[in-house]
Order: structure tokens, then sequence, then C-alpha cells
């Protein structure tokens, strides 16, 4: 099965494997990734699910929209040009092995 | 069509339809509290309309639509058709677009954080991971194989009183109703969003939670939150009609729903209740106020009283702007209330409870929910225990008592104690600063 990584701020690796079509923040949810908040489930109201994709890898997602980049002027953590929300990633068989780093905070 | 651009047409289409006759003004409980009901309501209601149209106002249509508690007094007053509550909510949310975009969107995500944050620790303060688990599923990979009977929409708050959903989930389960919960701030109804003005987030997040309802796919929707049916009732449900012209959802609020089925809660009434009742009456959702008596009518040894006090407010929460009048209300409320004899003051809605609960320890009668009056008639208990917390002298025991769920929920317990502390001293202000006038 195809899966996605998380790496904590202090470097430890998650590799969680998914079974459909979910996004990155609900896996992060469902196992409970430590620093992925994600108060508003998705909605793009909270900007709690913030990640940076790693660098090998921001090639392989289509850009933010432009709900998604107004939500990320408003983090907690360093806007970086990898900044994404992890919900509005989308994982597929596509996007096997995407390395998400998670942001020192989200408040 | 967008939610904002359905949002700006029925704002059109309010200001056209309303005459500004000012009735709706008059009958208004917070213009003497917020030192404006010597305006002209003629004048007022021009200025109203005028914020639907994108002006300035004037600023005495400011100050009421900021200090608007939705207590639908206004609602009968209207010989045009037109609802004054929801002229003077999207009034105040044209005032509040006004300011620069960034600024609105930052006010709109720190408000709904707060929430959120506080939701998250006071809910985790009180249950073990496994309670936690039952009244907020993590989400769809939860959602049941079978169709349950009733979506349960809870909203964010009942989550810091959770012996009362606890009791809701007790009840429909004694009548062999099965449902699916969703609720937590992942299931918002965008309120604060809209408060602070950002159509387009609070659009978002109610339209979002609208598609987890309907996803569960059960024949009834159902409510708890006075704050959430309103949000969707006035706000979401309207402008999803605009954009889909799908007319079939709606939501029923949660004291409706066993109204409706009370020959089916009735041979379950099976213990007396021998109290002296008088409610904690909101006068926002008239029909929660008459499910609600209807209900306790049919608890065997319950005897309801009448107080013939002013009632304002969807809950209480919502006079938070105008706290001597807040505190006038109660203290009326209350020494009517012991004057009449009663054993008992029960709150309906969760934010009153909070507010009110903590009080028992300085007046004649208990302070309960609803739900734990129709719980004992059925056998049914939870324990209340934001209000055993509420009820200790300091911060320091009510951390104290907390500390095995911190340390189970692996809380930061200097966070935990700022949430608490703030939380127990004050209600979180649904409208904004203090508005009274000395």
């Amino acid at each position: 099965m195809p899966s996605v990584v998380f790496v904590s701020p202090s470097g430890a690796r998650q590799e969680l494997v998914f079974d459909r079509p979910t996004s990155a923040m609900q896996v992060a949810r469902s196992h409970g990734v430590a620093g992925i908040e994600a108060e508003c489930g998705g909605a793009l109201s909270c900007g709690t699910c913030h990640v940076y994709v790693d660098e090998a890898d921001t090639g392989r997602l289509a850009v933010a929209s432009e709900q998604e980049s107004d939500m990320l002027d408003l983090v907690a953590a360093e806007r970086k040009a990898t900044s994404r929300l992890c919900c509005q990633i989308e994982l597929s068989d596509q996007l096997d092995g995407l390395v998400l780093h998670v942001p020192e905070t989200q408040f | 069509m967008d939610f904002v651009e359905a949002l700006g047409q029925r704002m059109g289409e309010i200001a056209d339809a309303c005459t500004a006759c000012g009735k709706c003004f008059t009958a208004c409980p917070m213009t003497e509290a917020v030192g404006i009901h010597a305006a002209d309501p003629t004048g007022v209601l021009q200025g109203m309309i005028d914020l639907l149209r994108g002006g300035d106002g004037t600023e005495e249509a400011v100050r009421w639509g900021a200090a608007c508690s939705s207590s639908g007094l206004c609602v009968d007053a209207c010989d045009y058709g037109v609802d004054p509550r929801l002229l003077v909510r999207l009034a105040n949310y044209a005032h509040g677009q006004r300011r620069d975009r960034q600024t609105v969107k930052l006010n709109a995500m720190k408000s709904f954080r707060a929430m959120a944050k506080t939701v998250r620790v006071v809910s985790r303060l009180q249950l073990p991971k496994r309670e936690i688990e039952r009244l907020q599923p993590a989400g769809p990979s939860q959602k049941p194989q079978v169709r349950p009977d009733v979506a349960l929409y809870t909203g964010c708050n009942i989550h810091k009183t959770p012996h009362i959903l606890i009791l809701c989930l007790d009840v429909l389960e004694r009548i062999g109703a099965s449902y699916q919960i969703i609720g937590g701030t992942s299931a918002c109804c965008g309120i604060n969003q809209f408060r602070a003005g950002d159509g387009e987030t609070s659009g978002r997040a109610g339209l979002s939670t609208l598609s987890q309802i309907q996803e569960v796919g059960a024949e009834t929707k159902v409510s708890w939150c006075p704050s959430c049916q309103s949000q969707f009732d006035e706000i979401i449900i309207p402008s999803y009609e605009k954009i889909t012209q799908d007319r079939s959802f709606s939501l029923q609020p949660f004291y409706e729903y066993l109204e409706e089925r009370l020959e089916l809660l009735r041979p379950h009434f099976t213990r007396v209740v021998n109290k002296t009742v008088a409610l904690n009456e909101r006068p926002g959702l008239p029909g929660v106020t008459r499910a609600v008596k209807n209900i306790l009518s049919a608890i065997p040894g319950v005897k309801l009283v009448e107080l013939d006090v002013p009632r304002v407010g969807l809950m209480s929460n919502y006079l938070t702007v105008t706290p001597r009048f807040k505190e006038e209300l109660r203290e009326k409320e209350f020494r009517a209330a012991a004057e009449a004899g009663v054993t008992t003051l029960a709150t309906v809605f969760h934010a009153c409870h909070r507010e009110l609960c903590h009080f028992e320890k300085d007046v004649s009668f208990e302070i309960i929910n609803v739900m734990e009056i129709i719980g004992e008639s059925m056998g049914l208990h939870a324990d209340d225990i934001y209000k055993r917390i509420k009820m200790m002298d300091g911060i320091d025991r009510m951390i104290d008592e907390c500390s095995d769920m911190i340390a189970e929920h692996g809380l930061d317990p200097d966070e935990a104690r700022d949430i608490l502390l703030a939380d127990q001293i004050a209600a979180k202000p649904v409208q904004g600063a203090v508005m009274e006038r000395v």
C-alpha cells in the first residue's frame, strides 16, 4: 500500500500507509501525528495542519489554491516556499512516499 | 454563485424589503443596555439598510448590530415579512466586512482557534480517552456501515459540559434510535468567522459541515446547539439553497426531536422525579422552550413553575457585551426562583449551564440541565464534572482535580491551567467587547 511520511521537528520519521484516496491531514489525524492539530477538520479555517513539503517532493504536488495560500499567510510557524496545509494534499498512489515535515508550532 | 455572493444577494433582498418603520428596534431588549434606546427607530433602520448596501451606516446602527443577542423578540414585530434578527445579523456582518481583508481573515482565524483550543482542552480535562472518542469521533474512518436513524450535530461548545451530551446519547439509545455524531471543532457552523466578517471562511466551514451531516445519510438531522441551529437556519442553509437549488436540507433542534417522540419516551419515564422546576428560558428558539416544557410535564413528579422575569438572549453568553444587564437579569431570575420555592433551576442550553451552574452554592435551589431531569426519570446519570470543577475554590485545586486527565491526554499543564482559568473566569464572548455605557 502507498504511504506518506511525517517528520517531526526533532527529525523522527513516521511512515503511515493509506488504502484509499484521502487527505494527508486525515492520515495524520487518524494516526495521532503530533503537531498536526487540524482543528477545523479540513475546512480551511484554522491553518493548524501546516507542513513543509520535502524539497525533493515539491514538484509532485499541484500548486496551492488561492484560499489555501490566503490561509498559509496566517500560519503560526514561518511560511516558506514549501509550506502547505496538509488538509489540501490529496494522497493517491501517485504520491506514494511523500515526505512532509511538521513545523515547530501550529499556534 | 459562491457563498459570499449568495449572502450579498440576500442582503440586497432584505434591504429592498425593509420599510424602516423601526418597530423591530422598539421591540429589541438590548437597546437600553447599550445606550441607543433614545435613537429614532426609523433612522436606525435606515442606517442598517445603508450597511446592508455597503455603506457606513450610522453609529447607532453599528452599535445595534454589534449588540444583537439573537433574542428574536423583533421577529414578530415586523409587518412586512422581513426577519429583523437576520437583518441585524447581516448588517453586522456587512460592517465587519469593511475592515481590510487580511485583518478580517486573521480575526476570524484567531477567534476560531481560541474556541477550538478551549474546547479541546476543557473537554479532555474532564473525560478519559474512551469517552472523548465516543463524543468526538475522529471522522470519516469511523462512519457506520448502516445508515443511522439520527445524524446528531453537536456543535463545539457542548463538549465543555460533556455530561449533557452523554445524557443526550444515552436517551437516544434508550429509545432505540441509532445515531452518528457530527461535531467538535472539525464540524464548525462558521459563526465565529461570520461575526468577524469573513464570509468566505464562514461559508467554507458551514458548507463543509452541512456536507458531513448529509454524508451520514440519516433520515433525521438533529442539532443540539442553538448557535449552530440559528447559523444554519439563517445563514448556511439559505445560502446553500441559493447556490445549489437543493431545498431538502434541514436541522431539527434536539429537544424538538424528543418532543416529537414523546410517546416513545414516556414509557421510559419510570422514576418519579420530585422536583419543582423553573426553566432558565431563552427566547431565541420558542419551539425549543415549548418542547422542553412538554417533555418535563410528562415526567412523573416534576412540577413546572413559570417565572415572570424578562427573557433575553439566545444563550447567556450572547449578553457578554452587556455584563451589568446580564447580571441584573440573572439576579431577577434567581430572586423569582427562590420566592417561588423551586427546588431546581434547569438550564436548557450548555452555555447557560456553564455560566450559571456554580451559583448553586449561593442559592436555595439546585442548578442542573434539563437533560439531567430527563435522564433521572429514565434512570440515567452522568456526572456534571464541569460544575464540580467550577465550584472549587482556586485554580490550583481545579488543576489538581484534573491531574489524571492531564496525564492521560498528554496535555501541557501550564496551557491547561491558562485555558481553564480563562474559561472559568469568563464565558467566551460571542459578540465582542463590552458595550455598556457608564
